[in-house]
């Protein structure tokens, strides 16, 4: 039936650290992390690191880094750009997913719980294993088909009304904060696309100058893997992008009717 | 554990070419279902007994059964295709998915049946 | 942006930065054309760029040098006396790579211009030269070892100092003695402060022994990488003795293209220690089609 409690090798332990500010400091803040090491055998644990914010970026990903660089060094998340555009820092910060590096600490009340992205299997700390969520990317085609060829003198033309509706939705960055906030996306993650995934092939969907449309449409039409989507509309409220995956996929059931029932 | 790519994983044995007619169907009846549902409401709200005779004369009447019968079977319509999502949504154990999705079937179509046959036998032996 | 600063017309409560304004493009054309900048303005420095302007400083954004390569993207070195000896088998292409089209100062967009052509050749001389089905040399015995061994280093490494100090203190040498304006005496200070910290990498130390996702152990292994680069770059700015693009010298204001108008090649050794020697630009054009320009000076 379904599983109400996490397996047994997945609930947290009562081991967790605790590492002191150093004396002195004034503006302490607490942070609560999740750390999994594979190699240990033992299950996961929050650790309680206290950061003076006096030394410290202002943003969640700046305390996470000061963290390993002068208190743990083995503390392990992904991290690149900095800037919230490569998405590889998106993690579940004070119960809502997002990106580490945009999101400021004075954004948070109280101590700040920093877990990995919900319900997927842990590598190690903060780093979930992407695997499925790439591969459901991979799956939507997202590239250009068209049996026409391109004019060998210029790119393909497209109006600029055409053009916007491609704008938004091209802007995601993977960065996977949707799927994982989606209820569907943890109970049938294995067979539902999930928002990302819906979002990329809705972009493709839309896009003028795509002529397999039909065939993509098709590829979509199954009850797991688009209509385990039920509106419950986690996905645009996590969005670190400000992207409307719920909007796309509403389009998507929207063009699905229009073409078998109307 | 299997060894099958990731993207293979994913595309599983393909879209299964349906999904539409159900999400469709569910509208449909939902919408049917709020007309049907408020006249219902109005209808029982508005009698003046709620004796056993009054409500069978009731019944019995007019349109009243058609609408009672359409009532019926576009509830147990509406309900069969929510719990079959629901099933679908939570339940993963295959044996018990397929015996629960059966089960549900069955009932439904039960329900359909005999609450239409209710109504349809008051509806002909009314005078 | 940095003169303005140094010569005491920044903005600030230290007068260490300035204003960008983009008010006056008006929210329509802020919204087509800049969302991205717009956004980050917003999160990062808490400004509504339709309203108020953002603080801006100059910062390390490219790197112009690079592996040396012809325009198939195959590495060159210099053998011989012949600069353009190629290295077979290997490639580069990108920003690690000096075929060169910036030469000391990359133009903006040059970078794509660089992917979009000599990515694509590249792509297209390996697949020219590589035969399928041919076998590659035997390797010698101990192919290997010299990887192995520097993963096993470090991560038993167990020194006094951690990664993350040896990293802040090349950063900070970098950034004080190699930064936008350079002078001889601030490079060479910075080439034996350089030189000090690249010892003391000897005694680094790392905290996770794992072998599944250890950043501890990747990013040391990019900090030995970066403490190569930086040796390169340190000695070989302290070694030209003019300014060219980005490399601007107070006490060598000129280009000087009679004597410096050449690529400084430089090799670092497991200690740090350099050797420096030069490469000619190529001031040829490869068909008759299109003259040679020839250099001009900067006026803008």
């Amino acid at each position: 039936m379904a599983e109400f409690r996490l397996p047994e090798n997945s609930r947290i332990n009562k081991h967790g650290k605790v590492h002191k500010a150093p004396a002195g400091a004034t503006r302490v803040r607490t942070f609560k992390v999740y750390r999994y090491d594979p190699h240990g055998g033992e299950n996961p644990r929050v650790d309680t690191f206290e950061i003076d914010m006096d030394n410290c970026g202002p943003m969640v990903l700046d305390a996470l880094i000061k963290i390993k660089n002068e208190i743990d060094p083995s503390l392990t998340f992904r991290r690149s750009c900095r800037e919230g555009i490569c998405g590889s820092c998106a993690m579940n910060i004070d119960g809502t997913n997002t990106l580490a590096c945009t999101k400021s600490c004075d954004e948070v009340k109280g101590e700040v719980k920093i877990y990995p992205l919900p319900h997927m299997p842990v590598v190690k700390d903060l780093v979930p294993d992407l695997t499925q969520f790439y591969a459901q990317y991979a799956s939507v085609k997202p590239w250009l088909q068209s049996r026409t060829p391109a004019p060998p003198d210029r790119e393909r033309l497209q109006a600029p009304e055409e053009q916007e509706k491609i704008d938004r939705p091209s802007a995601c960055i993977l960065c996977a904060c949707c799927s994982t906030s989606c209820p569907s996306y943890w109970w049938n993650g294995d067979r539902y696309l999930g928002p990302a995934a819906l979002l990329a092939a809705y972009r493709w969907i839309i896009d003028s100058r795509d002529e397999a449309t039909g065939e993509r449409l098709d590829a979509l039409e199954d009850p797991f893997k688009l209509y385990r989507c039920h509106t419950i509309m986690n996905c645009t409220e996590a969005c670190p992008k400000d992207l409307n995956p719920a909007k796309a996929i509403a389009e998507i059931k929207k063009m699905m009717v229009e073409r078998s029932h109307t | 554990m299997s060894l099958r790519s990731p993207l293979g994983k994913v595309i599983g044995r393909g879209a299964a070419k349906h999904g539409v007619s159900h999400w469709w169907a569910q509208r449909l009846s939902a919408v049917a279902l709020a007309v049907l549902g408020l006249w219902f409401v109005l209808q029982v709200t508005g009698l003046n007994a709620y004796d056993y005779e009054s409500v069978r004369t009731w019944i019995g009447h007019g349109m009243t059964p058609v609408l009672l019968v359409l009532l019926v079977a576009t509830l147990a319509w509406h309900s069969a295709l929510g719990v079959q999502v629901v099933l679908e949504d939570y339940v993963h154990a295959k044996a018990i998915k397929l015996a629960a999705l059966v089960a549900s079937i069955f009932f439904h179509v039960f329900v359909a049946v005999a609450g239409s046959y209710a109504v349809l036998r008051i509806a002909f032996t009314t005078t | 942006m940095t003169i303005e600063i140094r010569e005491g017309r920044g903005v600030g409560k230290d007068a260490d930065h300035i204003h960008l304004h983009l008010e006056h493009l008006g929210p329509d054309v802020i919204k087509q054309r800049l969302p991205g900048i717009a956004e980050t303005a917003r999160i990062f420095a808490g400004v509504d760029v339709n309203k108020e302007p953002i603080p801006v400083l100059p910062t390390v954004h490219y790197n112009m040098g690079g592996i040396p390569c012809n325009y198939h993207g195959e590495v060159v070195t210099l053998k011989n006396g012949d600069a353009d000896t190629v290295v077979p088998g290997l490639m580069a292409v990108g920003e690690a790579a000096c075929v060169s089209v910036h030469g000391a100062n990359r133009l903006g967009s040059n970078s794509l211009l660089d992917l979009v052509v000599f990515g694509r050749e590249a792509g297209r001389h390996a697949a020219s030269i590589v035969k399928p089905g041919s076998s590659h040399r035997p390797l010698p015995k101990d192919a290997g070892d010299l990887a192995v061994s520097r993963l096993d280093r470090f991560r038993h490494a167990n020194g006094s100092r951690p990664t993350a100090e040896i990293r802040l203190e090349m950063q900070k040498i970098m950034q004080s003695d190699a930064a936008v304006f350079r002078t001889g005496s601030s490079l060479q200070e910075g080439c034996a402060k350089l030189a000090a910290t690249v010892d003391s990498f000897a005694d680094v130390r790392t905290s996770d022994r794992g072998l599944i996702w250890n950043t501890d152990l990747v990013e040391t292994l990019e900090l030995d990488n970066l403490l190569g680069q930086s040796v390169a770059t340190i000695r070989s700015a302290e070694n030209r003795k003019e300014s060219r693009g980005a490399h601007a010298r107070e006490d060598f204001k000129e280009r000087n293209d009679a004597e410096w108008m050449k690529h400084t090649l430089c090799w670092v050794d497991e200690k740090g220690g350099t050797r420096i020697d030069y490469r000619a630009v190529h001031l040829n054009t490869l068909t008759a089609d299109v003259e040679p320009i020839p250099p001009k000076a900067r006026t803008y």
